[in-house]
C-alpha cells in the first residue's frame, strides 16, 4: 500500500509533525467556509467538496467588499484567504463571485 | 548570467507580449491533461479565436515564474493582449455572458453553444496531480 506524505507547512490545515515530512490532513468544506467567511467581512460561503477526496472543490463566495472589483479581483481576494493551500492540499478550486446576495 | 529561472520568466513575459490571445495550460490544446485546461480551450474553440498555448507541465518552474508575473494561482491562465483575463472559471463566466467573445474582439459564430463543451467534467480529478509544496 502506498502513503502519500506531502513535505509541507500549509498554513490553515491540521497539520502533524512526523519524523521526515509533515503530514496535511486534508481541509474540510467547512473549514474552507469557516476561513474564507472569517477573513472576508460580511463574506457568505458556500463549499461543496466536488469529488469527496477533499482536495477538489467548489466555492461560490458573496461578500459586499466585491462590488466595484473585477472578477480577477474577486478571486484573488479568495485565493489570497486560502494562500498556500491553493496548488497544495487543494489541487483545484472553482470559485463563483459575488457582490450582492 | 541570468538564472534558469530568470531565463523562464523572461520567455513567459515574451510569449505573453507577442501573442495577443495566450492560453497557459495543462498540457496541450489537441490534448489537454486537466479537465479545467480543458474547458478553457473549448470555449476559446466555440468561438473560432486563435489563440497560441503553452504548456507548463514540462517544467514546474514555468508554473512557479507565471504565477509569480500574474499574481494567480492556478493554471489554466488565459492573456488577450497582455493581460490576465482569468481562469477557467472566470473564461466560462465571461464565455456564457459574452463578454469573452467581446474582450477577444469576434463575434460568436451562430452555433457556438450557450456553455463551452465540457471536454471532462470540471469537477473530475486532474489526470496529474502535482505536489507544488516543494516549491518556494
Amino acid at each position: 500500500m502506498s502513503v502519500s506524505v506531502w513535505r509541507s507547512n500549509a498554513s490553515g490545515s491540521v497539520a502533524r509533525s512526523a519524523d521526515l515530512a509533515t503530514l496535511v490532513i486534508v481541509p474540510t468544506t467547512a473549514e474552507l467556509k469557516q476561513r474564507i467567511e472569517a477573513s472576508i467581512p460580511g463574506a457568505s460561503a458556500e463549499v461543496v467538496d466536488l469529488n469527496g477526496g477533499g482536495d477538489h472543490f467548489r466555492a461560490t463566495v458573496t461578500a459586499p467588499e466585491f462590488a466595484g472589483l473585477s472578477r480577477i479581483e474577486q478571486h484573488r481576494r479568495v485565493y489570497g484567504v486560502l494562500g498556500a493551500d491553493i496548488g497544495g492540499p487543494i489541487h483545484a478550486l472553482s470559485l463563483v463571485t459575488r457582490a450582492e446576495a | 548570467m541570468s538564472t534558469p529561472e530568470q531565463q523562464i520568466s523572461a520567455a513567459i513575459t515574451e510569449a505573453i507580449a507577442e501573442n495577443d490571445v495566450l492560453l497557459f495550460m495543462k498540457g496541450t490544446p489537441e490534448a489537454p491533461r486537466c479537465g479545467f485546461s480543458a474547458r478553457t480551450v473549448a470555449a476559446l474553440e466555440a468561438l473560432g479565436t486563435p489563440f497560441a498555448a503553452v504548456d507548463i507541465l514540462p517544467d514546474p518552474r514555468i508554473r512557479q515564474e507565471l504565477s509569480a508575473i500574474s499574481n494567480w494561482p492556478t493554471i489554466p491562465q488565459l492573456f488577450v493582449r497582455g493581460e490576465l483575463v482569468g481562469g477557467c472559471d472566470i473564461v466560462t463566466e465571461m464565455y456564457e455572458t459574452g463578454e469573452l467573445a467581446q474582450v477577444l474582439g469576434v463575434e460568436a459564430p451562430a452555433d457556438a453553444p450557450d456553455q463551452p463543451p465540457l471536454a471532462t467534467e470540471p469537477g473530475a480529478p486532474p489526470l496529474t496531480i502535482e505536489n507544488n509544496l516543494n516549491r518556494s
